[in-house]
C-alpha cells in the first residue's frame, strides 16, 4: 500500500491521545486498597466482564478512528500483488500485437497496461521487449532500461497475423540478463498463442499474464460460393460460414456489402457451433466483404471475398466415350455449365478455346497434339482428364508422366472395388457424408505410379483416380465391361467436380495474411504501399493487381479467441495478473473513511449500550 | 497488649467466664448431704453443729479448659478505618488469652495467614501468656487468605478436644472454611468464630469511581461504587447469611465483630450471651 499524501499519517500518531487520557485519567483515579474484591467481582460478574470489555471497546474505536481518519487523509492507495513489484530483475516483456489485439482499443489498453508492469519494477530492473508477431523475421534481443522500453513499446504496430509465444521467445534462450529473468505476456490470452508453449522457462523463471479482456468469439470462417458449378444468371449466392467459439448463445447480424449492393440477415449461433448463411448477390459484384455485427471484434469478423462466377465452360471429348458424354450433357447437378464438343481425335480443333479437354479411351496421341496440349494446358484456368484404355503409347503417356507414369494392365480375377476414397480432398469433400466412390468396380484399369494426388484407391492399393496440378487421370476404361462406375449415382457429380475443379483451381483470388505474394509480381495494398513477390501480405483488405482485385484477410484461427483456461494455465505453470487489483492499484482513502465513520457509530453504539 | 489485655479482662469481664464443671475450687457453689466416701477434710464442721448433720462444701470449678485462639492475619485483615481488622483481632486475642489464664485455663495460640506462622500449645502458666501476648504483638498482616487449609492443618495438630476461638474476617471460599470448621467439631471441640469485619465492608459507602486494591492478591479494579453498591451489598450479606446459617446449624458460636464497635464492650456482649447459654 502507497500513500499519496504520507504526510498525513504523522496524523496518525495522535491515533495514543485516546490511550494517554485514558492513562491520565486512571491515574487519577484513587486507590483504595479493600480487604478482597471477590463480592465486588461477583456482584456482577457478567457485567462487570461487559463494562471492562466496553471500556477498552471504546477506547479501541477512538484510537481507530483517529488511525483510519488520518490514513483516509493520507490517500491510501493498493499496489500491485505481482510478485517482482519493486524489485531487481530483468523483464522478458512479450506483447501480443497479434490481430486480435486490434479489436477496439484493446491494443492500447494493452499497450498501457505494459507501461504498468514496467513502472511496477524497480527503476534499476532491465526489459526486453518482444513483440508476438514479428514482421521481418527474428528480432534481436538486447536488455534495455526502463525508459529505453517504454520507446521500443510505442513503435510496435499491430500485425494482422497469430502469434506465438514460443516463436517470439525464439532469439532469446542464450541471452544473459544480469537479474533473474522474468516473463511477462501482455495481451488478449488466446489460447493459440500458448501454443506450443515453452514451459521449460516457466520452471526457472515466472511467467505472467497480464491480460486484456478478449474480444470476439465469434468469426467468419470463410466464404464460398454455395453452388460453385451453377452457372448465375442475374444472382449468385455465397456461403458464409461462421464459427462461434463463444460459451453463450451468440445472436448478431451479417452484412454482405458488394460495390454498391448491401444485404444482411439476423442470425444466431449455439454455443461452440458453427454455421452457414446464404446471401444472394447480383452478378455484376464478384468481390465483396461479410461483416459480423454485434460481435466485440470487428477487424477478424471482417471477411473480404472475391469470386470467379462460374461460367458456361467448353469441353471438349475427344474419343470413344458415350457414356461421358451423356453424364455431361445429363442436366443433373446444375444448370449443367457445359458446352460439349466431341470427336474422335484433336486434329484441328482450337484448344484453346476450351476450358476442359477430354481424353476418353484414346491409346496414342501424336507428338505435335500433344505439344498442342501442353502449350493448351499452360495457361490458367484449363484442365486435361485423361481416362485410360487397356494400353498407353509413349506420347500419351509422357503427357501424363507429371501426374502418373503407366506401367501394366492389371486384369484382376473378377473385379477390384474403389475402396478408399480421399473425402478430405476439397473437390471430394462433398461426397464425403455419401460415400459415393464406394463400392465401384472395375474389371480391368491401368496401373500406374502416382506422381499426384491420389483421390481413390482400389482394394489392392492401386491408384484410380490421380490428380496432378491440371491433369487428372482414371486409370480404368468407363465402358460398362470394364465398370459398373457408369451406372453408379456418383458418376456425374464425380465428373462435374472434376471440372468444375479445374475451372475454381485457374485463378486464386482470396488470400490470408502471412501467405507469399509469389503469384504476383507487385501487388497494391489497402495503404497504398507496393508488395513484391518475395513480400508477404501484411494486412486485410482488397488488394489490386493488374487491373484485378486480390481478397486477403486474416486467418480464421485469428477469430478463435478461446482463452488460456485456467487448468491450462495451472498445467503451463502461467500466473495471472489482475490489472485492476494488481496493477492499477485502487484509492482506499473513502474505504478508511468508511471504517473511520463505522468507529464513531461502533462508540456511540457501546455508549448507548450501557 | 498485655496491659491493654489485663485493663479489658480487670475492667469489665472478672467473673464473667465462668466454667460449667464443678469441683474444687474456691467460690462455693453448693451444700450436699454427705455420702460415705466422701473424704471428710470437704466436710463443713459449722453446718454439722448448727445441724448435727454431715454436709459437704461444693465449689465451682474453673479450671481444666483447654483454649485454643486462632488468629487470621491474612493480608485482607490489615483493612479497617480506624483500627484495622488485625489490630481488632490481635487485642481480642490478647484480652481473651489472659482471660482464661487468669482464672487458670490453659491457652493456647496459633498465627497463621495462607500457612501456620507459629503455634503456642496451651498452657495456663503466666510465662505462656507472655509468650502468647508476644506472638500477638508480632503478627502482621501479609499474605492471601487460604483459611480452610490452614484450618485443616490446625484440626490435625490440636488432638486433645477443648475451646477453639477462630479470630478471621472469614473472607474466603465459605464452603471449604465451613467444612474446615466442621472438622473441629468433629474432634469434639468447642469452636467460636469470632468473625471481625469492617463496617465499610458490608456497608460499601464509597461514592467516588476509584481503583479498589485487593490488599492480598494485589490485583486492582476500577470501581464506580453507585452502580455496584445495591448488589455488592446482596452479595456480602447472602455471604454472611450462609456463614451464620452453617455454622449455627454445625453448632459452632458465630460472633459477628465489627471494628467500630469497642471490642471490651463486644467481648463482654459475648461473654454475657455465653454465660445466658449456660
Amino acid at each position: 500500500m502507497t500513500f499519496l499524501n504520507p504526510l498525513f499519517l504523522f496524523g496518525a500518531t495522535l491515533a495514543v491521545v485516546p490511550i494517554l487520557i485514558h492513562l491520565w485519567f486512571r491515574k487519577r483515579l484513587k486507590r483504595i486498597p479493600f480487604s478482597s474484591l471477590q463480592f465486588l467481582k461477583s456482584t456482577d460478574a457478567r457485567r462487570f466482564g461487559w463494562l471492562r470489555l466496553r471500556e477498552w471497546l471504546i477506547l479501541l474505536a477512538r484510537c481507530l478512528f483517529i488511525l483510519f481518519l488520518f490514513v483516509s487523509l493520507a490517500r491510501p492507495h493498493l499496489k500491485s500483488a505481482l510478485p517482482g513489484s519493486g524489485r531487481l530483475a530483468s523483464v522478458c516483456l512479450i506483447v501480443d500485437n497479434s490481430y486480435s489485439m486490434a479489436y477496439g482499443d484493446n491494443f492500447e489498453k494493452m499497450k498501457s497496461l505494459c507501461r504498468q508492469v514496467i513502472s511496477h519494477y524497480s527503476p534499476n530492473a532491465e526489459f526486453c521487449i518482444m513483440p508476438l508477431c514479428e514482421e521481418g523475421g527474428e528480432r534481436e534481443v538486447f536488455w534495455m532500461k526502463s525508459k529505453s522500453v517504454l520507446h521500443e513499446l510505442e513503435k510496435i504496430r499491430i500485425a494482422y497475423t497469430g502469434g506465438s509465444i514460443r516463436r517470439a521467445l525464439a532469439g532469446m534462450s542464450d541471452k544473459e540478463a544480469e537479474h533473474p529473468i522474468e516473463y511477462v505476456y501482455a495481451g488478449d490470452g488466446q489460447a493459440e498463442n500458448f501454443r506450443d508453449f515453452p514451459a521449460e522457462i516457466t520452471r526457472q523463471s515466472s511467467f505472467f499474464w497480464a491480460p486484456v479482456s478478449a474480444g470476439t468469439n465469434v468469426g467468419i470462417s470463410h466464404v464460398v460460393l454455395k453452388d460453385p458449378a451453377a452457372v448465375p444468371l442475374q444472382k449468385y449466392a455465397i456461403q458464409v460460414h461462421v464459427n462461434s467459439y463463444s460459451p453463450r448463445v451468440w445472436s448478431g447480424k451479417l452484412g454482405v456489402s458488394s460495390g454498391e449492393y448491401y444485404v444482411e440477415q439476423e442470425c444466431a449461433l449455439q454455443p461452440g457451433a458453427a454455421g452457414s448463411f446464404d446471401f444472394d448477390l447480383p452478378v455484376e459484384f464478384s468481390s465483396g466483404k461479410v461483416e459480423i455485427f454485434d460481435d466485440s471484434l470487428l477487424p477478424d469478423n471482417a471477411y473480404y471475398f472475391r469470386k470467379q462466377l462460374p461460367r458456361i465452360m467448353q469441353v471438349l471429348i475427344i474419343g470413344d466415350s458415350p457414356y461421358v458424354l451423356n453424364a455431361l450433357r445429363v442436366e443433373s447437378e446444375s444448370t449443367a455449365p457445359f458446352e460439349i464438343q466431341a470427336a474422335d481425335k484433336i486434329g484441328n480443333i482450337d484448344l484453346r478455346q476450351q476450358d476442359v479437354v477430354i481424353l476418353a479411351g484414346l491409346k496414342e496421341i501424336s507428338e505435335s497434339e500433344r505439344l498442342r496440349i501442353v502449350d493448351y494446358l499452360s495457361r490458367p484456368g484449363t484442365g486435361l482428364i485423361v481416362v485410360l484404355d487397356d494400353e498407353v503409347g509413349d506420347n500419351l503417356g509422357k503427357l501424363l508422366s507429371a501426374a502418373c507414369r503407366v506401367r501394366e494392365k492389371v486384369m484382376p480375377r473378377g473385379y477390384v472395388v474403389v475402396e478408399w476414397i480421399d473425402n478430405s480432398h476439397r473437390i471430394f469433400k462433398i461426397y464425403e457424408a455419401t460415400g459415393a466412390l464406394k463400392n465401384v468396380q472395375f474389371y480391368s484399369y491401368l496401373k500406374v505410379d502416382a506422381q499426384g494426388d491420389v483421390l481413390a484407391r482400389f482394394s489392392n492399393g492401386d491408384p484410380c483416380f490421380v490428380i496432378h496440378a491440371n491433369i487428372a487421370v482414371i486409370t480404368g476404361r468407363l465402358l460398362p465391361q470394364r465398370t459398373n462406375f457408369i451406372y453408379k449415382n456418383s458418376f456425374v457429380p464425380v465428373l462435374l467436380r472434376l471440372l468444375v475443379n479445374f475451372a475454381a483451381e485457374s485463378t486464386r483470388l482470396e488470400y490470408y495474411v502471412g501467405e507469399s505474394v509469389a503469384p504476383f509480381n507487385r501487388v497494391s495494398t489497402p495503404a497504398g504501399d507496393m508488395l513484391n513477390s518475395e513480400d508477404y501480405f501484411m494486412m486485410p483488405g482488397y488488394h489490386r493487381v493488374d487491373g484485378e482485385t486480390l481478397c486477403v484477410n486474416v486467418r480464421p484461427e485469428e477469430g478463435n479467441l478461446q482463452l488460456l483456461g485456467a487448468e491450462r494455465m495451472k498445467i503451463l505453470n502461467v500466473r495471472q495478473i489482475d490489472p485492476e487489483r494488481d496493477l492499477t492499484g485502487s484509492d482506499l482513502s473513502s474505504f478508511f473513511l468508511l471504517l473511520a465513520m463505522l468507529m464513531v457509530l461502533f462508540e456511540l453504539g457501546l455508549i448507548l449500550l450501557r | 497488649m498485655d496491659i491493654k489485655a489485663r485493663l479489658v479482662v480487670e475492667g469489665f469481664l472478672s467473673g464473667l467466664h465462668s466454667s460449667p464443671l464443678k469441683g474444687f475450687s474456691q467460690e462455693f457453689a453448693d451444700y450436699r448431704q454427705y455420702m460415705p466416701g466422701d473424704e471428710l477434710k470437704r466436710v463443713d464442721w459449722k453446718v454439722y453443729g448448727r445441724s448435727d448433720r454431715f454436709y459437704i462444701k461444693e465449689y465451682q470449678e474453673e479450671t481444666n479448659l483447654r483454649a485454643y485462639i486462632l488468629l487470621d492475619k491474612s493480608g485482607s485483615m490489615a483493612y479497617g478505618k480506624k483500627i484495622s481488622k488485625l489490630e481488632y483481632a490481635k487485642y481480642l486475642a490478647a484480652s481473651l488469652a489472659y482471660m482464661l489464664v487468669r482464672q487458670k485455663d490453659s491457652v493456647g495460640i496459633a498465627t497463621f495467614d495462607r500457612r501456620i506462622e507459629k503455634i503456642i500449645p496451651p498452657s495456663a502458666r503466666r510465662t505462656n501468656l507472655m509468650m502468647i501476648l508476644q506472638a500477638i504483638e508480632h503478627a502482621n498482616a501479609g499474605g492471601e487468605t487460604n483459611l480452610h487449609d490452614v484450618l485443616f492443618q490446625l484440626a490435625h495438630k490440636i488432638k486433645r478436644r477443648g475451646l477453639v476461638i477462630v479470630l478471621s474476617d472469614m473472607l474466603d471460599v465459605p464452603d471449604d472454611v465451613l467444612k474446615a470448621l466442621r472438622s473441629f467439631r468433629y474432634r469434639k471441640h468447642e469452636v467460636i468464630v469470632f468473625q471481625i469485619l469492617d463496617n465499610d465492608e458490608v456497608n460499601f459507602p464509597f461514592e467516588e469511581s476509584a481503583i479498589f486494591t485487593d490488599l492480598e492478591s494485589n490485583s486492582e479494579m476500577v470501581v464506580t461504587p453507585g452502580l455496584m453498591r445495591v448488589r455488592y451489598q446482596k452479595r456480602f450479606g447472602e455471604f454472611l447469611e450462609l456463614i451464620h446459617r452453617n455454622l449455627l446449624e454445625s453448632h459452632i458460636d458465630h460472633t459477628v465483630l465489627y471494628t467500630a464497635t469497642p471490642y471490651d464492650k463486644a467481648l463482654f456482649a459475648y461473654l454475657q450471651k455465653r454465660a445466658r447459654l449456660l
